[in-house]
């Protein structure tokens, strides 16, 4: 772009408000020494005057709102028919996919066991066909790793165990015809009580 | 968002740039049309309502230029040029004689626009016809500022060579 035509381009976005302030004393003082330029200025000028005066936006039929509101509500129509039927079916995959999740984690322990350790101070006798000692200890610790809460209670109830019959002695519970209690009531350190089944 | 009331203030300017793209009245309005219902069916989109004008514009252009891609790739002839878009531009007016006048402006405009590349169309008529400011024009069009600076200079440049008679 060539001196003239780059100054031109300013005068265009003089006409339009658009000239930076610092460019305009430059652009006017070129204006002033330029026939060439002020011609084309002068043209430009006259064009917008004449765009002003006799270009007016167009009349838009009324018609046309009619036929936008109408093609709109079609759209929306054929956009939405499947909705429903698509959130139903989504909303019901979700349910099995949640009751197979849920079943799936219910029958699955959350941690994995450890192997029984040989120095528990726990010495467990069991009647024939029922539980093993190891089994047992391992299904204690199942229940004691999932569910800390459980942890507490079992441990509370396992220490009133082992307190009231003694350690590990679960031949002399049979034995003793003392029931344990549905619900027994422990005391804590803190002399506050817990009901052991209740959470 | 009131839609009839948007179409009320909005579909004048919209049309007018229709016009200048589409060259014929009714693809003009089919392509206003097309426009509101597209902005009708996106309205939830647009984050700064009180640009609803500048947004609808910019929807107007990338729906022509989009049809007429499509029109390129089916290997379509050009639309020939009717005078049905320099009609509809033409205001109503009492006296005769004004009527002939805006006539002879209006339509040789529409002329001339016609045979300029859609750039300079869109550049002449939202930045000379609509005085749209500048920052509006890039938004529209996703133009640089300089580019809108010299499609307009350009646009203007042709259009005053080509009209030189009537400003006379």
């Amino acid at each position: 772009m060539n001196g003239c035509e780059e100054y031109r381009m300013k005068l265009s976005a003089l006409l339009d408000g658009e000239l930076p302030p610092e460019d305009l004393p430059d652009t006017v003082r070129h204006l002033a020494g330029c026939e060439a330029c002020m011609k084309q200025f002068q043209a430009f000028q006259a064009l917008q005057q004449r765009v002003n005066q006799e270009v007016a936006a167009p009349a838009v039929p009324n018609r046309l709102w009619t036929a936008i509101k109408r093609e709109s509500s079609a759209a929306q129509a054929a956009i939405h028919p499947y909705r429903p039927l698509a959130g139903r079916i989504l909303r019901l995959a979700a349910v099995i996919v949640i009751c197979f999740g849920l079943g799936y984690m219910l029958s699955k322990p959350v941690f994995r066991l450890q192997k029984a350790d040989p120095q528990t101070p726990i010495v467990l006798a069991s009647s024939p066909g029922s539980m093993t000692d190891e089994r047992f200890l391992e299904v204690t610790r199942e229940l004691l790793t999932a569910d800390p809460a459980y942890h507490r209670k079992m441990y509370l109830i396992l220490s009133l165990l082992m307190d009231r019959y003694g350690e590990g002695n679960l031949q002399s519970l049979r034995e003793s015809q003392t029931p344990v209690p549905a619900t027994p009531v422990m005391e804590t350190t803190n002399g506050g009580k817990i009901e052991a089944y209740k959470y | 968002m009131n839609w009839e009331a948007v179409y009320r203030k909005h579909s004048p300017g919209v049309y007018q740039y229709c016009l200048s793209l589409a060259q014929q009245t009714q693809e003009a309005e089919d392509l206003l049309q097309e426009t509101f219902v597209k902005a009708m069916r996106s309205g939830e989109a647009l984050r700064q309502p009180e640009k609803v004008g500048s947004w609808l514009l910019t929807i107007a252009r990338n729906l022509f230029l989009d049809g007429r891609k499509k029109q390129e790739r089916r290997g379509a002839q050009s639309v020939e040029l009717t005078s049905t878009a320099a009609e509809a531009a033409i205001p109503q007016a009492d006296h005769p004689e004004s009527v002939l006048l805006r006539e002879d402006f209006a339509g040789a405009l529409q002329r001339v626009l016609a045979n300029l590349p859609e750039a300079y169309q869109t550049a002449f008529t939202l930045g000379v016809v609509q005085k749209l400011n500048y920052r509006d024009i890039a938004e529209i069009t996703g133009w640089s500022a300089a580019t809108v600076k010299i499609n307009i200079y350009r646009a203007r440049q042709k259009v005053a060579a080509a009209l030189g008679d009537y400003m006379r």
